[in-house]
């Protein structure tokens, strides 16, 4: 079965225009990635408009490559600057930025260059063996199942994302309510159009997106006193001896990777848990004298072979089972919509070769990664010297094009102003921007599942709990309803605590 | 500066308008349709009044917690935004203003004519004062951008009232 999908999406991946892309995603994904600020999401918005033209697999192979080339870019700020340039890069920080002041930049980068290429592989051959099992096992799944998964992917996300889940919950249905807007499927009405027939189809996702993430960036950025500012980086040139410096750590590598694709494939866990989880993971059985936290090459190998591994493990959920593990991937399944396919155990049946596809492009993308990244490290490092004056006009120009191109419509660059200026609302006041998204796109499977199975019931709402998998995910959902319970309990006892220990202190 | 807590009653704010929108709605335009009771087939109201149920409950969550919190401290996300100078936000309203402006002219005047001023203000903004390195950069920018998408990905872009195109 496996066979069969790779030798079917060998075909459409083997044209010069998915390698050339794949290749360019690399590229673009290592540039963005090792940007303050930007990281694969925000390479992914950017460069969605572009991508939705093209053949399916492409312009999966240039997305999953910016998803792949970004959760690593942003360890080469992370060493050379100590600015992580994603949060992904975060844990890198601890001992790839003390390599660097030992002299050993561009041995760190090419480590974690090499890490990055494995761990995606490891994580590669996972998505490869797991994603057709579970599509397999999902064909059984009725539209209880459906609706009761899309709850838990969004449950999910908004309890293991950390902050806060009132908000976190809000945004979601916030989200699940832009989803409601346009024609309804079902009976053909007009919902929220306001009598405006720009909005018969509801929002394009990509415009509600690019203005959420890249607009308020963008705001936020403006904030920031140091546009002009020439970041002080010295060009450091990875050799091919890095690859054999990582595969010393091989032990390290796999276990971190097996880390990482696992929490890669639950949803709302994504790469930092992973990687500070590698990390620590690392550490404890890690020798004294290797020194973590110094400068210790099995930090950065743990760190950024997990990060990588992650977006295998992602995109299991998201390929077989519809649901998005994070905001990169729920763009990459929302780019799959657009594009005609609706990921799930049907994707799997009638269009293997698209499946096959990705999975290549995958694997392509994780050797791309080290080709470009070994090679061509001193090109990123000069980008990095790039002052925000002219990277942000740049990326407000990329953010309007982009969308005007979507459908040559004025109506879609002032949706995306419009959801730029909620997306600074609600970073302002500490939302989470990516449940969002995540509603979005969950939206109208969840209504439509709903809905259908209550067409289908005798029992009303019964049906969820008749059928085992249903009932079974029904109680996995109430399990993180009560945790969200009990963590925002435990949080607001932790404020009393902190109030009343200001207010003694100040009385004192 | 907006305090953390006004910053939050304001994302509350929203969300409350929100939902009274959604309802407002379904008592209204979805009732004239007919589409706003009945079966699930039929009931396209059904679904938003979920969710807009849920939102009103967890706003009001929200608005006790805020109530009952004593302290006003910026949050995780929020410190980014709520400690800044009024200069920086000047800034970032300006840029903002400039891009609102720019998008709501650009069928109008066009790509090739509206693009260029709006990265040199936009850089002008940002502190450059260098008027002949900015001309450069807004019009390198404008042209590289209009280059990459008319010729590489066939995108036309808006040509305007005066019809101003590139012969690539």
């Amino acid at each position: 079965m496996i066979l069969d999908f790779l030798s079917a999406g060998l075909d459409v991946f083997l044209s010069p225009l998915a390698l050339g892309l794949t290749f360019a995603g690399i590229m673009i994904g290592l540039v963005v990635g090792a940007m303050p600020g930007l990281g694969p999401l925000m390479g992914i918005v950017l460069l969605l408009p572009v991508a939705i033209g093209l053949p399916p697999v492409a312009a999966m192979g240039f997305l999953i490559a910016i998803f792949v080339g970004g959760s690593c870019g942003g360890s080469i700020s992370a060493i050379l600057l100590r600015i992580p340039g994603t949060p992904l890069a975060a844990a890198t920080l601890y001992d790839g930025y003390p390599m660097a002041q030992k002299g050993r930049a561009s041995d760190a980068i090419g480590i974690a260059i090499t890490s990055s290429a494995v761990g995606g592989l490891i994580g590669g051959v996972a998505l490869i063996f797991c994603a057709p099992i579970l599509a397999s096992f999902a064909t059984n799944f009725a539209p209880p199942e459906y609706a009761m998964l899309a709850i838990m992917g969004l449950f999910a996300i908004v309890v293991i994302s950390g902050g806060s889940i009132i908000k976190g919950l809000l945004a979601g249905s916030f989200g699940l309510l832009i989803a409601t807007v346009g024609t309804d499927s079902f009976s053909t009405g007009l919902r929220f159009t306001f009598g405006s027939h720009n909005l018969l189809n509801g929002f394009h996702i990509v415009a509600v997106v690019v203005g959420l993430f890249a607009i308020s960036e963008m705001a936020v950025q403006m904030l920031k006193r140091d546009l002009l500012k020439i970041p002080d980086v010295k060009v450091a040139r990875p050799g091919l001896h890095t690859i054999a410096l990582t595969l010393k750590h091989y032990g390290n590598v796999i276990r971190s990777s097996a880390i990482g694709t696992f929490f890669g494939a639950i949803p709302g866990a994504g790469g930092v848990i992973s990687s500070f989880t590698s990390y620590a993971v690392a550490k404890a059985f890690a020798k004294p004298e290797e020194n973590y936290g110094e400068g210790a090459e099995g930090g950065v190998v743990a760190t950024e072979s997990a990060n990588n591994s992650t977006v295998g493990g992602t995109l299991v959920p998201t390929l077989s089972l519809g649901i998005p593990g994070d905001a990169s991937s729920a763009m990459l399944l929302g780019a799959l919509l657009i594009l005609g396919f609706i990921p799930g155990p049907a994707m799997f049946e009638n269009n293997p070769d698209v499946v096959g596809g990705i999975f290549m492009v995958y694997l392509a993308s994780n050797v791309f990664l080290l080709i470009a990244g070994i090679l061509a490290t001193p090109l990123f490092v000069y980008v990095l010297r790039a002052p925000k004056v002219y990277l942000i006009p740049s990326i407000l120009l990329l953010c309007s094009i982009g969308t005007f191109a979507l459908q040559a419509s004025v109506f879609d660059l002032q949706v995306m102003l419009v959801f730029g200026l909620i997306g600074i609302l609600f970073r302002s006041a500490d939302y989470p921007l990516a449940p969002v998204v995540i509603g979005m796109i969950l939206g109208p499977i969840l209504e439509a599942n709903v809905r259908r199975s209550i067409l289908i019931s005798r029992d009303g709402y019964w049906i969820f709990l008749d059928r085992p998998v249903s009932a079974t995910l029904v109680v996995i959902n109430a399990l993180l309803l009560a945790a969200m319970v009990y963590l925002t309990i435990r949080r607001l006892r932790a404020t009393r605590r902190s109030d009343l220990a200001k207010a003694m202190s100040a009385e004192e | 500066m907006a305090s953390s807590r006004r910053l939050n009653f304001i994302a509350l704010g929203f969300l409350l308008a929100v939902i009274v929108t959604v309802f407002w709605q379904i008592e209204t335009d979805l009732k004239e349709q007919g589409i706003a009771s009945g079966g699930p087939y039929d009931n396209a109201a059904s679904y938003p009044r979920i969710i807009a149920g849920l939102i009103g409950c967890l706003l009001a969550v929200q608005f006790v917690m805020e109530l009952v919190r004593k302290t006003d401290v910026p949050q995780r996300g929020a410190q980014q935004i709520a400690d800044v100078q009024p200069a920086d936000l000047r800034r970032a309203g300006m840029m903002l203003a400039v891009f609102a402006v720019y998008l709501t002219g650009l069928t109008t005047v066009g790509y090739h004519l509206a693009t260029a001023p709006m990265i040199f203000a936009i850089m002008w903004i940002c502190g450059m004062r260098n008027v002949a390195k900015l001309a450069i950069a807004s019009i390198a920018i404008a042209t590289g951008f209009a280059f990459v998408f008319e010729v590489f990905l066939n995108v036309v872009l808006p040509l305007g009232i005066w019809n101003i195109f590139v012969p690539w």
